[in-house]
């Protein structure tokens, strides 16, 4: 019988991974949450176990639960995905510790790259340039020697959480006691620190790849710069801003983070790139990305099927490309309101038609009828458009996102599109500030025509003969109330 | 041009206006009806035959803009605050949101306490004129 994998997580990535065990020929088991009985993940598996009520720490949180499944199913690997418990390292050695392959890192590279402030302190011995910082947050003269701007981070973050720019040293204790709320909620951990805040960078990131031979390559980059609220949107390889011998610098520099930590797997090694030129470890993601379609789509590789294969013990391939072939680039799509600082939204979806077409992937998890509900992520899908040129690859990516359809729950499909429209965009003119700084055209405003055949959906009207546009307003939750989100 | 509902497997046939027609995805959900159309999405609902008695409501409370949990309330019923003054804090998706007063105004009271779930569009807080 071939071997089992356990995916513990849901989604998109859970998909994602079970494709990949199909292709190698690889049992698939599921895990869900109540919320997910009728996920597209549950279906797609070999066979599916409920874990628990729809909160994540009562179900995709529970390690003993999902170990309990894969004795249950006789699985023989569990593969985390990520977000969850991809970078729980306890989680990791009693995978481990219970005979079972965990296709991912070590667990003791896991620790060491988990923390933020352990992590620095490696990169720092292993001669990898990082951004100046201290972790002594209540030393005023430390704080002063970092200098302004600069940003409070929590140790054990990621993806935003627990993080807060600061340009005046009076606002610094408010906004280090508003980390730590969020990061003990986010993270079980308090501990924060401070860097440097480099103004306008890039964020570059190398994805590398090592196997239990020792062996660690890196596959080019990703620039992941239009961020909102510190989270990442669009994503391209290969960076405009990346040289071939930029490339190698940085390649070297990952390479170099990855090995001080003996690293094992796919692993992602992100720098800050400012715009002298100058790069600056940021910290290192020890799982699969999101953006991992990117580097796919670009270089021509099956990053999962890797995972898959080192995780079995194979040594990776020795033709692995050095250099992408193709420029791609991926939008996430977000159930949002872009227009209301982009606050998450829940709903059913009523009606969704995929983009197709040379050089599309769509990486979903959902489709018609599913549920959107508040306890997971709100990232429903991922685009991502390949081309033989940036500009090819952008004007697929633009078409292919006018032609996807979602109704019944706001998402930012149309701002994605607006996004990838800009001028600045298609100049190449992109940084971590972009969303801040350009300007994107709002949504036109619907014209008559769409009144009227509105109008004509309530069936209030007959439709033919002159439905009046007056029968129907726009909706807008957000007239009701005034509200703000906290700056980050 | 044909408009299809999802929800109730009908279809309509719309005129089409002077300009070329393209395809309109359009489902109704109870009270709204979405639609696409050239990439863009809209959601509309029936304009009100009357001043909704809501109305008078929405201009002196302020709702929850997202299904999420009260982490913490930062005034107390009888505050006068300016406008701009945090008067909550809400979690949802692990992240905090600060509900601030849209006016300068009392506040009356609140209708969720802290730890309180609050659904999307349930009222949050009351606030009366600033004397």
């Amino acid at each position: 019988m071939p071997p089992k994998v356990l995916i513990a997580n849901r989604g998109e990535i859970a998909l994602r991974v079970m494709r990949a065990c199909r292709v190698r020929g690889l049992e698939t088991v599921a895990v869900y949450s109540e919320a997910d009985a009728l996920a597209r993940h549950v279906e797609f598996a070999g066979e599916a176990y409920e874990i628990g009520p729809p909160p994540a720490r009562d179900s995709y949180l529970c390690a003993e639960k999902i170990l309990e499944v894969a004795r249950a199913s006789h699985a023989s690997a569990i593969h985390p995905g990520f977000g969850f418990l991809s970078e729980n390292a306890s989680f990791a050695r009693a995978v481990l510790d219970a005979g079972l392959i965990w296709i991912g890192p070590p667990p003791s590279a896991i620790e060491a790259m988990g923390l933020k402030i352990e992590s620095r302190r490696r990169m720092i011995a292993a001669g990898v340039p990082v951004v100046p910082g201290t972790h002594s947050l209540e030393d005023a003269s430390e704080r002063l020697r970092v200098g302004l701007p600069c940003v409070v981070k929590a140790s054990a973050g990621g993806g935003g959480k627990g993080m807060r720019v600061v340009r005046s040293h009076d606002a610094l204790d408010a906004a280090i006691a508003s980390c730590r709320r969020e990061a003990q909620a986010a993270f079980g951990d308090p501990t924060l620190y401070l860097e440097r805040y480099i103004e306008r960078p890039r964020h570059v990131e190398i994805q590398v790849f090592g196997d239990s031979f020792g062996r660690v390559v890196s596959l080019g980059e990703r620039d992941c710069s239009i961020q909102r609220r510190h989270q990442k949107v669009i994503e391209e390889s290969p960076s405009p801003a990346v040289t071939p011998q930029l490339r190698q610098k940085l390649g070297e520099a990952a390479v170099a983070a990855a090995k001080a930590v003996g690293y094992i797997n796919a692993g992602t090694v992100e720098f800050l790139l400012a715009p002298d030129g100058e790069f600056y470890f940021l910290e290192m993601n020890t799982r699969l990305q999101v953006e991992h379609p990117v580097t796919e789509e670009a270089f021509g590789v099956d990053l999962v099927d890797l995972q898959l294969a080192v995780a079995f013990g194979d040594p990776l391939p020795l033709d692995l490309p050095d250099a992408p072939r193709s420029h791609a680039i991926e939008a996430r799509v977000y159930a949002e309101d872009s227009e209301a600082g982009y606050l998450p939204q829940t709903g059913k979806v009523l009606r969704y038609i995929e983009p197709a077409g040379p050089g599309i992937r769509m990486d979903s998890g959902i489709r018609e009828g599913s549920d959107v509900s508040v306890h997971y992520d709100p990232m429903l899908a991922k685009l991502i458009a390949r081309g033989r040129s940036r500009e090819e690859a952008r004007r697929r990516l633009v078409a292919a996102l006018d032609e996807t359809v979602i109704l019944g729950v706001k998402t930012n499909l149309s701002f994605l599109r607006r996004v990838l429209e800009t001028p600045e965009f298609i100049a190449c003119e992109t940084d971590t500030a972009f969303l801040e700084r350009v300007s994107v055209p709002p949504i036109p405003p619907p014209d008559e025509h769409l009144f009227r055949s509105a109008a004509a959906c309530f069936g209030a009207l007959p439709a033919a003969d002159g439905t009046p546009a007056s029968a129907v307003r726009r909706f807008d939750p957000m007239s009701a109330g005034a509200f703000r989100i906290l700056a980050p | 041009m044909r408009l299809k509902d999802l929800t109730t497997q009908t279809s309509k046939d719309v005129e089409p206006l002077a300009r070329p027609a393209q395809h309109i995805h359009a489902v109704r959900d109870g009270r709204l009806v979405w639609l696409h159309h050239r990439g863009e999405t809209y959601v509309f609902e029936r304009s009100p035959d009357r001043p909704r008695r809501s109305t008078e409501e929405a201009e002196h409370d302020l709702f929850a803009p997202m299904p999420g949990k009260v982490i913490r309330i930062l005034a107390n019923p009888g505050d006068v605050v300016d406008k701009g003054a945090p008067l909550l804090l809400l979690e949802a998706m692990k992240m905090e949101h600060e509900i601030r007063a849209p006016r300068r105004g009392t506040v009356v009271k609140f209708f969720a306490a802290e730890g309180a779930m609050v659904g999307l569009g349930e009222p949050l807080v009351e606030i009366g004129d600033p004397e």
